[in-house]
């Protein structure tokens, strides 16, 4: 299992943005369990401090931006300087952050005027002090249970660090992918990093070359039209090439269109099926009040014939021809209202009780006859819905196959063309050929080359998807724990691999992601929450950092930190009161985590509420 | 009136069908939710038979595999007394709830309707494929038939979320797309070589699994 940090003590000396205060000079803080506030107004260093805790730990690197980057590498550079621009002069400014990792903590000193690792220890192990900064990247990696330093600073970015730059994970796929291969398949994390490097490497050399060859192709059509004299093949010729090069441009458009209807016709049809099993469930609870209202009404008569009466009172539909049935329901009704037999209608020879129905069954009949009305509206909603996805679909498709078809008359027809040319142009052809098929079994070399290296990768890719699998209940449990207390929409964690290719070309993975599901709330249908801006600033935010509260809490049996800049920023006074309580529940209720959290001083419930379970010792750092 | 589509004629013989065997094999009454939980395995296993399944796909929820137009196939099938509703049990609380009939068939008026779909060369086929599920169907305990529907391979696939459709059939190959009939065919890796499963012990050997991942809960 990974190990996440968990942030103890931080101590910053000889740096101007933090002076102290009389004889305590420079800044220190402990942190221990529970949410940790950084309060002050703007430009007094509390953003500065947070960065200070990352760039500690992953000294003057940043990860790249999640994506198949090839064999380009996972980090960039951190202006080592930055934070030496902060002041005029940082020159013996030095910062040391003592930070757990499972039993063991971790010591480590920089200098701030360019982030060097000046001292660094583990508490097991502090006779042997690390020297270097790729001793220390293996030693941070190893501490944190990951593969690599490059993971490291992923999972860092990406989990324990919210801030200025938002950097995304919910509604990020491909970050999902790296994290949980990071997390969850560490004995692989490089062997799978090292394959999509060469199938990103091999596509691409292959797509080159085949632009290297269409270009070959292309001026040697275009210099045998040029240096003959002009005949009508070759006029023809070189429309035919126009024409075909334009379908190939329609051809890539068309895929486009069929993905996105693909897209959105899977989306209907979950539609359609919840609207479906929405009606039923209307319907059945419907019957159910019916069946209680009935019930006294109903005895002394078979089960058979008690559920068809049923159905015709509920439905208003005969079950036995299908026509409507307002008639017979509505003679049911007053047979009922008169306890007279519902069957024939004559007199019941009972003990003379008439069973009247409740004020509070015939309200709750109501309401849920009003409720089936609701979803039988939203279901043919959403068939309407369905069928014009379905026939975009149709439509996107039968394009697609009538532009392949015009594409492959084209490329007959460039073909029977050059057959055409005179015998002298065949020839400078031929050369020229004997050049382009040499590029040909290159461009094939570097596409076998590619799908050599994903049959490699096909294999792991599924054993970090079952992995991830494996832990899915449980990380959307988490996640339905907190997100329920925060929205008050139904919001759903929902795992649904991502399938995509890592080349532009090739074959197509499944990945572990997640999505959101969330109640609009102007109907009452779950819809799916793709991208971030399909939601508010505050859904979006707050979503992202509810996953990765779940994602710590799901992956790490021990003590961890969450380091937020600027909670309070997207929040309304209603919301503002729950974030007080999310980060409380986190960093207060689990035995070893704290929330380091830097925000302005804001007005509401949100700080009140934050420390409400530590009041007697309000931990505010005042900056 | 409710228009009926050759689709709803194809659902409804089916299910007069599926109701024949489950009666030949004494699975009846049988109580709605367990005929739906068997109208999956009818669904999911029929392309080891090499039939096409009537629902390529069904929404995943927990309380197990339920189709909106078989149950209004039963309800029809009530209402021309070829079903015959032994007795009504009121199952769940507040707006989950609902009433649950438990079903056997009307031979007398099952038996023209039967003669007609068996008469079908395919049909014969879809007759033994049921026979031969009802029997593996009816090993299962009543009381874990409902919830067997839930360990089917198809169903209970990690990679689908409750509430997300399970596809079987639909959009996928039935054969290499379904991992029911995936698990079915995995079989023959563990029999000796000179022995060949036809598709009879395939489905009663995967039945078998449901049953036992059943009793284990």
């Amino acid at each position: 299992m990974a190990c996440f940090p968990y942030f103890e003590k931080i101590v910053i000396a000889d740096y101007q943005l933090y002076p102290g205060k009389g004889d305590e000079l420079g800044l220190q803080a402990h942190f221990s369990k529970g949410p940790w506030i950084l309060l002050g107004v703007n430009g007094l260093g509390k953003s500065t401090l947070l960065l200070i805790l990352k760039h500690l730990l992953v000294g003057a690197v940043s990860p790249r931006g999640p994506g198949f980057t090839g064999s380009r590498s996972d980090l960039l550079p951190f202006d080592n300087r930055f934070f030496a621009h902060r002041v005029n002069d940082s020159s013996k400014a030095t910062a040391t952050a003592s930070v757990r990792f499972g039993s063991v903590t971790l010591h480590i000193t920089r200098q701030l005027k360019d982030l060097r690792l000046t001292d660094a220890y583990r508490s097991d192990d502090s006779e042997n002090h690390i020297a270097t900064e790729d001793q220390y990247r293996e030693v941070l990696a190893n501490l944190m249970g990951l593969a690599n330093f490059e993971d490291s600073v992923r999972v860092l970015d990406r989990i324990t660090f919210f801030l200025e730059n938002r950097t995304s994970l919910i509604w990020d796929v491909s970050a999902q992918f790296e994290i949980f291969r990071a997390l969850l398949a560490p004995t692989i994390s490089e062997e799978l990093r090292k394959l999509e490097a060469d199938i990103v490497s091999n596509d691409s050399t292959a797509r080159n070359l085949n632009a290297a060859l269409y270009k070959l192709v292309s001026k040697r059509d275009s210099e045998i039209i040029r240096t003959k004299t002009s005949t009508e093949t070759q006029a023809r010729l070189v429309q035919a090439i126009a024409l075909l090069e334009s379908l190939e441009q329609q051809e890539l458009t068309a895929q486009t269109e069929l993905t996105s209807a693909d897209e959105e016709r899977l989306d209907r049809r979950i539609e359609v099926k919840r609207a479906e099993r929405a009606v039923e469930d209307a319907l059945q609870a419907y019957q159910q009040t019916k069946f209680q209202v009935l019930r006294h009404a109903f005895s002394g008569i078979e089960a058979n014939e008690q559920y068809v009466l049923l159905k015709i009172i509920a439905d208003r539909l005969c079950p036995a021809c299908g026509n409507e049935a307002d008639g017979a329901a509505h003679t049911l009704e007053e047979r009922r209202k008169k306890n007279l037999c519902l069957v024939c209608g004559s007199e019941k020879h009972s003990d003379g009780k008439v069973v009247s129905t409740t004020g509070v069954l015939q309200s709750q009949a109501e309401d849920r006859f009003n409720k089936l009305e609701g979803r039988q509206k939203e279901l043919g909603t959403a068939v309407e819905r369905f069928n014009a996805a379905l026939e975009r679909h149709r439509k996107s498709e039968d394009k697609l196959d009538e532009v392949r078809r015009k594409t492959d008359e084209a490329q007959k027809e460039v073909r029977r063309l050059r057959a055409k040319l005179p015998t002298s142009d065949q020839n400078a052809l031929a050369r020229e050929e004997t050049r382009i098929e040499g590029l040909r079994r290159e461009v094939q070399n570097f596409r076998r080359d590619r799908e050599l290296a994903e049959q490699k990768i096909e294999g792991l890719l599924k054993r970090l998807k079952r992995a991830t699998e494996n832990h899915r209940t449980e990380l959307e449990k988490n996640f339905h724990r907190r997100v329920r207390a925060f929205f008050g929409q139904e919001v759903r964690l929902v795992y649904s691999a991502r399938k995509d290719r890592i080349g532009q070309g090739g074959k197509v993975f499944e990945f572990p992601a997640f999505e959101v599901e969330m109640t609009s709330g102007a109907t009452s249908g779950n819809f799916i929450r793709r991208t971030a801006d399909q939601v508010s600033l505050s859904q979006r935010e707050y979503l992202d950092i509810v996953f990765r509260m779940s994602l710590l809490e799901t992956f790490s049996d021990r003590g961890c930190s969450l380091v937020v800049d600027g909670p309070e920023g997207s929040l309304d006074a209603l919301f503002a009161d729950r974030a007080g309580e999310l980060f409380d529940s986190f960093g207060h209720r689990r035995t070893t985590s704290n929330v380091i959290l830097a925000c302005n001083v804001v007005e509401g419930g949100f700080i009140p509420i934050l420390c409400g379970h530590f009041r007697h010792l309000l931990n505010a750092v005042s900056a | 009136m409710r228009e009926t589509t050759i689709v709803s004629l194809m659902t409804r013989a089916r299910l007069v069908q599926i109701m024949a065997a489950l009666e030949r094999n004494g699975a009846t009454p049988i109580p709605s939710r367990s005929l739906h939980s068997f109208a999956f395995f009818a669904n999911v296993l029929s392309p080891i038979w090499d039939l096409t399944p009537l629902d390529g796909s069904v929404l995943k929820e927990k309380s197990g595999p339920f189709y909106p137009a078989l149950q209004r196939e039963i309800d029809y099938l009530i209402g021309r007394s070829v079903l015959t509703v032994v007795s009504l049990k009121s199952m769940g609380h507040g707006e989950a709830s609902f009433i649950e009939p438990s079903l056997r068939l009307s031979k007398a008026n099952a038996q023209p309707v039967l003669e007609v779909v068996d008469a079908l060369p395919d049909e014969q086929m879809t007759a033994r494929f049921l026979d031969q599920l009802a029997a593996a169907f009816v090993e299962i305990t009543p009381d874990e038939r409902t919830d067997a529907a839930t360990l089917d391979a198809a169903y209970s696939d990690p990679a689908v979320a409750s509430g997300r459709i399970v596809d079987f059939a639909e959009w996928v190959e039935p054969t290499f797309g379904n991992p029911a009939w995936s698990t079915a065919q995995a079989f023959q890796q563990y029999m000796p070589s000179n022995m060949v499963l036809n598709r009879a012990e395939k489905l009663a050997m995967y039945m078998r699994l449901i049953k036992k991942r059943a009793a284990n809960g």
